[in-house]
This record gives structure tokens, C-alpha cells and sequence, in this order.
């Protein structure tokens, strides 16, 4: 009975720590991934778990002597942000929800998020879709200008396309957005040979709008007014290395073409 | 503005905004409503524009609106407030800044890139006070809502 109760409280833990590794690799805030872990555990137990979270880093400690005896019980994992994914995000706000009130036990919490961890819940033609809806729409709001809305929304369909192309291509943070700004740009200015385009730039940074990363800004600050100072400014790092890596691709491309 | 162009200009960023939830991937039943607050953050935005010309204030201001509508729909629908605050956030996401601030600095334009570096601190300052005022109000807001609701509810029983 208490070998059962003991495996019992390390599946609560295991649940804990898939449930905040899906939550970070998905660009979660923090605040949501600690509530997340508290919902679960203390519907279990109040007070059987402490998790402290990084981006980088997930540590859940299971605080119970009958599990832990003389010795403390922590499950640690490295992780990181691979993409942004807020389906991915809500389902498992869904389940620990559904768990809250009951309407599943432990077990049946665990097999879930661990089917929601190995699912492929990203649907690459609904970015590329999005891509070219934003980036028509935002320029032509900037613009004004038909023909520059319509190659920026081109051109943004493209970029997501690419961009996820180079990322399983390239399995490395960065240089699939600098190799795409670079594409853009050289595709920019491949056009202006054959007519004028005096909004080149507009059309540039409306083609490349999908990629600047607005979520990561703002969950940076969310994190920061949460009072995560190692993984706001980290987010917040990584989110205006971005920037700089898609001007530099810019850059780069136009350096070549001058 | 007359008021059909105005109607055009909030439907383009109700596309705008459905457009960046799509790129997030962000779930299918949010996706209206984000574009409806998406589209709504822009009445604000261009009241301060057209009285004070002082784009910050109308960004601070959206930026208020469209994290109150989100908390609260978040509430209303079980959904994450993120997922309906961060695309209704895109037209007034510093992206655009922060991406000329670097191509200023690789030009070596350095007066561009002051300018462009002050607004991205500008109008990064408004959303996170925008944020932080939200967040500071709205859970009492909230709870105030709710015990008003349960009076009203045990006064009609």
C-alpha cells in the first residue's frame, strides 16, 4: 500500500514535469507553468510539490518523507523554447484543467500530456496562410499601397514557408531567420530590376513581420513583471538576437546586390 | 477619416490579427474573438492619435484594452489570456523598430538609429505599463464582479 501510495506521488511528479517541459517548449510565460505544476499537485496534495523553473532548467522536488525518506526526491530536466505553439499551450491547459475538477485521474492526465508532447500539433500551410494574411493586411494598414501589400503578403507566405524548411533542415536557433531575411531581401531587390519599387522597404519589413518575435517580447515582459529576472531578460535576449540576426540577413543581401 | 474608411482600417487589423494567431499557431475557438479585440484596441489608438498626436499614449491605451478583453474572455471561454492578448497585440508590437534599429546600426546611420531605438524604448515602456496596470487591477476587479454577481444571485433567490 505505501509502494503503491510512494509511485503514485512520483507519477504526480513525472505529470508535473512533462506538463511544464510541453508548457516551456512552447513559449509559455512562466507564471502559467508554475500555476499549471500548483494545480496539479495540489489536486493531488496540497503541498506535495515545489518546482522552480527556468527556461533552460526544470527542477520538481517532491516534499513528502514517505516518498522521499532520509533522502529528497528531485526530477530535473534541461529544456528549452523550441517554438511557439499556443495550441499546444492550451491543450495541456485544457487537461490540467479537466484534472482539477476530476474529471480524470493521474494516470490518465499523464498518458494524455505525454500524447500531447509527441503530437505534431503544428500545421505549417495555417502559418504560411497567416503569414501572408498578416503581412498583406499590416502593409497595406502602413502603406496604403495595393501592389506593395500584395508582394509583402507574397513574400510573407514565403518567409514562413522557408523559415520552417531551413529550421528542420538546420536544426540551429538563428540562422534559418538570417538565411530568409537574406532570401526576402535578394528577392526585393531581384524584382527591382525589372520595375521600380519605391516602399522597398516597407514590403521588406512587411515580408518579414511574421518572424519578428512579438511573442517573445511580450512573454519576456510578462516574465519580467512577474519578477523572473533569469528568464525575462533571457527571453528578452534571445528575442532582440533574433532582430539583429534578420537585419543582419537584410543587410547581408543588400550588401551584395549594392 | 470618414467612416468607411475607418470600417476598412479595423477590418484590416482584424486580419492582421487573425493572421498572427494563425502564425502562432494559436487554437482555432480563438480566433474571433482575438480578432475582435484585436480590431477593437484600434479605437483607442486612433482617438489619441487624432487628439493628443502622440501615438505612445494610443498604444498605452490599446495596450490596456486589449489586456483587459483578453483577462476577461480568457475568464469567460477557459482560455488562456495569452492566447488572445499576444496576436491582438501584433500592430503595436516594437518589431519593426527593434528590425530598423539594427539596420541603422549595420548602415552606421547612427541619428536613424537613436531615433529608432527611442521609439522601440517608447513604445516598449507603453505596453509594459499597459501590462502592469492590468495585471495590478484586474484580479480585484474580478473578485469585486464576482461576490456582486453572488449578492445578486442569493438577493433574486
Amino acid at each position: 500500500m505505501a509502494h503503491s501510495r510512494r509511485k503514485e506521488k512520483l507519477l504526480v511528479a513525472r505529470t508535473c514535469l512533462i506538463a511544464s517541459q510541453i508548457l516551456m517548449e512552447n513559449g509559455s510565460e512562466m507564471t502559467r507553468i508554475s500555476d499549471t505544476v500548483k494545480y496539479i499537485a495540489d489536486t493531488y496534495k496540497p503541498d506535495l510539490i515545489d518546482s522552480y523553473i527556468t527556461s533552460s532548467l526544470i527542477i520538481i522536488s517532491i516534499k513528502d518523507d514517505e516518498v522521499a525518506g532520509d533522502l529528497p526526491v528531485a526530477l530535473i530536466e534541461n529544456t528549452s523554447v523550441k517554438s511557439i505553439n499556443l495550441n499546444k499551450v492550451e491543450a495541456v491547459n485544457t487537461l490540467s484543467r479537466a484534472y482539477s475538477n476530476h474529471e480524470m485521474n493521474i494516470r490518465e492526465l499523464n498518458k494524455a500530456l505525454k500524447r500531447v508532447r509527441q503530437a505534431n500539433m503544428t500545421s505549417a500551410w495555417q502559418a504560411d496562410i497567416g503569414g501572408l494574411v498578416l503581412s498583406l493586411s499590416l502593409t497595406y494598414f502602413l502603406t496604403h499601397d495595393v501592389l506593395a501589400a500584395c508582394l509583402a503578403g507574397g513574400l510573407g507566405f514565403l518567409c514562413m514557408y522557408w523559415v520552417d524548411i531551413f529550421h528542420q533542415w538546420l536544426k540551429r536557433p538563428f540562422l534559418g531567420e538570417l538565411l530568409v531575411s537574406a532570401l526576402i531581401t535578394s528577392v526585393v531587390q531581384a524584382i527591382m530590376l525589372v520595375m521600380p519599387l519605391p516602399l522597398d522597404n516597407e514590403i521588406i519589413i512587411g515580408a518579414l513581420f511574421p518572424m519578428l518575435p512579438g511573442v517573445q517580447l511580450t512573454t519576456a515582459l510578462n516574465d519580467i513583471l512577474d519578477g523572473n529576472l533569469i528568464s525575462g531578460p533571457q527571453r528578452l535576449l534571445s528575442a532582440l538576437l533574433l532582430t539583429f540576426t534578420m537585419g543582419l540577413g537584410s543587410i547581408m543581401a543588400l550588401t551584395v546586390w549594392r | 477619416m470618414d467612416i468607411v474608411t475607418f470600417v476598412a482600417t479595423m477590418f484590416l487589423v482584424f486580419a492582421a490579427t487573425i493572421g498572427f494567431a494563425l502564425v502562432v499557431q494559436a487554437p482555432r475557438r480563438g480566433l474571433v474573438i482575438t480578432g475582435i479585440i484585436g480590431a477593437t484596441s484600434y479605437l483607442p489608438y486612433t482617438l489619441c492619435l487624432s487628439t493628443s498626436k502622440n501615438q505612445y499614449y494610443g498604444i498605452f491605451l490599446a495596450t490596456l484594452l486589449v489586456c483587459f478583453m483578453g483577462m476577461l474572455f480568457a475568464r469567460i471561454k477557459h482560455i488562456p489570456a495569452n492566447i488572445l492578448i499576444i496576436p491582438s497585440l501584433v500592430l503595436y508590437f516594437p518589431g519593426q523598430q527593434a528590425y530598423k534599429m539594427m539596420v541603422n546600426l549595420f548602415d552606421m546611420d547612427l541619428h536613424a538609429f537613436i531615433s529608432n531605438t527611442a521609439a522601440f524604448a517608447k513604445i516598449s515602456l507603453a505596453i509594459y505599463a499597459g501590462f502592469i496596470i492590468v495585471n495590478i487591477t484586474f484580479p480585484g476587479l474580478w473578485r469585486y464582479w464576482l461576490q456582486v454577481k453572488s449578492r445578486w444571485t442569493s438577493h433574486q433567490e
